[in-house]
């Protein structure tokens, strides 16, 4: 028994099935990221933990306990929303003593916790203010203090960093994962953004138009996706789609823009078969003349991204295909424009194909015939 | 040049009909301190004289509370069903709900008259009395409009998020409206129900259709006397309506510090 299990959860809004037979669980104290585009249900999952949404069919679970009819204030579940949800009525101090005064806490007792918890996240000096009067990164931090100061079983954030600015949505992340762990609280959170799940979680829930693609730790996710949605929504990558051939004993796929673009002989592919690559753009490389036993193949430079740590080409293959070449601490920009003829290589061990785990079972590998 | 000119001709105009509507107001104040029988202007003096007189008026005082407990209790009945209505109209879907959400409008729009007409010949035919509850019946169906309009308004810029955030905090359905949606729409609701009070309060119209002689309010009171006997008391007795419906609306709103009608205005 996980202690938090949601199991076979299906919701449907007239027509619209938002979440479409999902099953995970969380063990305590683990942090576990919804991940996945707008629209993939990810938002309506959080609600239905919360209580705000009541599950069409399936269960939830908290502790062993079947919540998934419980109205919202009889479970005790932290929710943190996109846009804090402060009071406005209400003084720093009033909302995130709210909880408590919600559970009976009598006053004294209240403006203790209260005082904690805003030590916690390091805001012990608002308790009189209005909401009003914060910043965007201190009202999160109140809502976050509010959402924490009951400790619930749960906490739940929805979004928490996307209304921040860069430089702040970084500070709160670092800080979000102390607070986290300081408290070891199990924590669900949803986001859009693949390297916020990456940086907090133990692991990784992928969405996708409200089926579950693909659950596991963040280098599982990255490294062997499981689906092409997966392969491509995670990272930044160029997909080239072909029919498998062979040479000698390697596999070898027919792409339009590549021609024979090498595959790790490793990996199970049948001959004539449809196969779709993920070549990732860290992993890619520029060069004036293709070497030897790397897939090496002829591009344009069509736009030159210098972002400082890293710079970025948008190359076309001779078809047109958009290959994407991302190069850290890259100090020879100078040396590309716009217009280049260079060969863009890529090491057949670092591409990517998405595999089902049920073709990644032994008895499936047949290999190439 | 002829830009600033204009812009001045513009206000000017606006000055001086403004005036013309308030000015008669300013008169009947600066009048019932006169200390003449016949109305002068400017007053030949000052006195208390006609307060004096309307304040020891047993039918005068008769009328002004019970214009009093009329208005309070219309505004109070407006205001829950009003409110309640609006919340209705903004949060649930339902067939006709334009259709009759313009229906709900009616009693701001259609003559008094009709609807004094209209009511009477209902609540006559119910068998109801002609006491305070009949009145209250009455005012509440004029004024049930400026609060579902306020309320609504409110309503509709409201953050539903905050009670759903109030019920993830352990607040069930009452907490949550008594601890986050009533005073988050108190503005609308609160300055809808001063509104409810005021035009109650001044109601002429409609009221003389439903009014007996202990029930008379402070308007029908007035407008009796004057067709009856011109006494300076009328000016006195109208003094005090327009500090009724005007500053203690104002002083109410100050005190509270709310700033209702400037708010939702």
């Amino acid at each position: 028994m996980s202690y938090l299990e949601v199991e076979t959860v299906t919701k449907r809004f007239d027509d619209l099935v938002a979440v479409d037979d999902v099953s995970f669980s969380a063990e305590e104290g683990e942090f576990l990221s919804l991940l996945g585009p707008s629209g993939c249900g990810k938002t309506t999952m959080l609600r239905m933990i919360a209580g705000l949404e009541t599950p069409t069919t399936g269960e939830i679970r908290i502790r062993g306990e079947d919540v998934t009819d419980q109205p919202p204030y009889e479970r005790d579940i932290g929710m943190m929303f996109q846009h804090y949800a402060l009071f406005p009525h209400k003084t720093v101090g009033e909302n995130v003593g709210f909880p408590l005064k919600m559970r009976g806490v009598g006053a004294e007792e209240r403006r203790e916790q209260v005082a904690e918890a805003l030590e916690m996240v390091r805001l012990p000096d608002a308790i009189d203010r209005s909401p009003t009067e914060l910043s965007g990164g201190q009202q999160q931090r109140v809502a976050l203090a509010r959402a924490l100061v009951f400790e619930p079983d749960v906490l739940l954030l929805d979004e928490p960093l996307s209304a921040l600015d860069r430089v702040l949505r970084q500070q709160m992340r670092v800080e979000l994962e102390r607070i986290q762990k300081e408290i070891g609280v199990t924590t669900v959170y949803v986001t859009h953004d693949q390297m916020e799940a990456f940086s907090l979680s133990d692991t990784v829930v992928v969405l996708e138009d409200g089926h579950l693609s693909q659950q596991g730790s963040p280098i599982d996710i990255y490294e062997n996706p499981t689906s092409e949605f997966v392969g491509d929504f995670i990272g930044q990558s160029t997909k080239l789609t072909g029919t498998v051939t062979a040479t000698e004993d390697r596999p070898v796929l027919e792409t339009p823009g590549v021609h024979e673009l090498r595959l790790p002989s490793s990996v199970d592919v049948n001959r004539g078969e449809s196969e779709a690559v993920f070549l990732r753009a860290e992993k890619l490389d520029i060069r004036d003349q293709p070497s030897g036993h790397e897939n090496a193949f002829p591009a344009t430079i069509r736009v030159i991204n210098y972002l400082g740590e890293k710079t970025v080409f948008y190359c076309d293959l001779e078809d047109g295909t958009e290959v994407i070449v991302s190069k850290q601490g890259f100090t020879n920009v100078d040396e590309y424009e716009r217009g280049d003829e260079v060969y863009v290589v890529a090491r057949p061990e670092d591409l990517v194909i998405a595999r089902s785990v049920d073709d990644r079972a032994p008895q499936q590998v047949e290999g190439v015939r | 040049m002829r830009d600033d000119l204009r812009w001045t001709a513009v206000k000017a105009t606006s000055a001086l009909v403004y005036l013309f509507l308030l000015a008669p107001l300013f008169v009947v104040v600066a009048i019932s301190f006169n200390p003449t029988q016949f109305a002068t202007f400017p007053p030949a003096g000052f006195s208390l004289e006609w307060y004096y007189d309307f304040f020891t008026h047993d039918r005068m005082l008769r009328s002004l509370f019970n214009s009093f407990v009329v208005a309070t209790g219309s505004a109070i009945v407006a205001g829950v069903v009003g409110m309640i209505s609006a919340f209705g109209f903004v949060r649930y879907d339902f067939r006709w709900k334009n259709a009759l959400s313009s229906l709900l409008f009616l009693p701001m729009i259609i003559s008094p008259v009709v609807i004094g007409v209209a009511l009477t010949t209902f609540l006559t035919e119910i068998g109801m009395e002609r006491n305070y509850l009949y009145l209250i019946a009455g005012h509440s169906t004029l004024v049930l409009p400026y609060v579902f309009v306020t309320v609504r308004a409110q309503l509709y810029r409201f953050d539903q998020e905050l009670e759903e955030a109030a019920r993830t905090l352990g607040a069930n359905e009452l907490e949550t409206f008594v601890e986050v949606t009533l005073p988050l729409i108190m503005p609308g609701l609160g300055a809808g129900m001063l509104l409810a009070f005021v035009i109650s309060f001044g109601e002429f119209t409609a009221t003389q259709f439903w009014i007996q002689p202990q029930t008379t309010t402070a308007p029908i009171e007035i407008y009796t006397m004057v067709r009856t006997s011109l006494t300076p008391m009328i000016n006195a007795m109208a003094t005090m309506l327009i500090v009724v419906t005007v500053v203690v609306p104002l002083v109410l709103d100050a005190v509270l510090g709310k700033n209702l009608i400037l708010k939702s205005a």
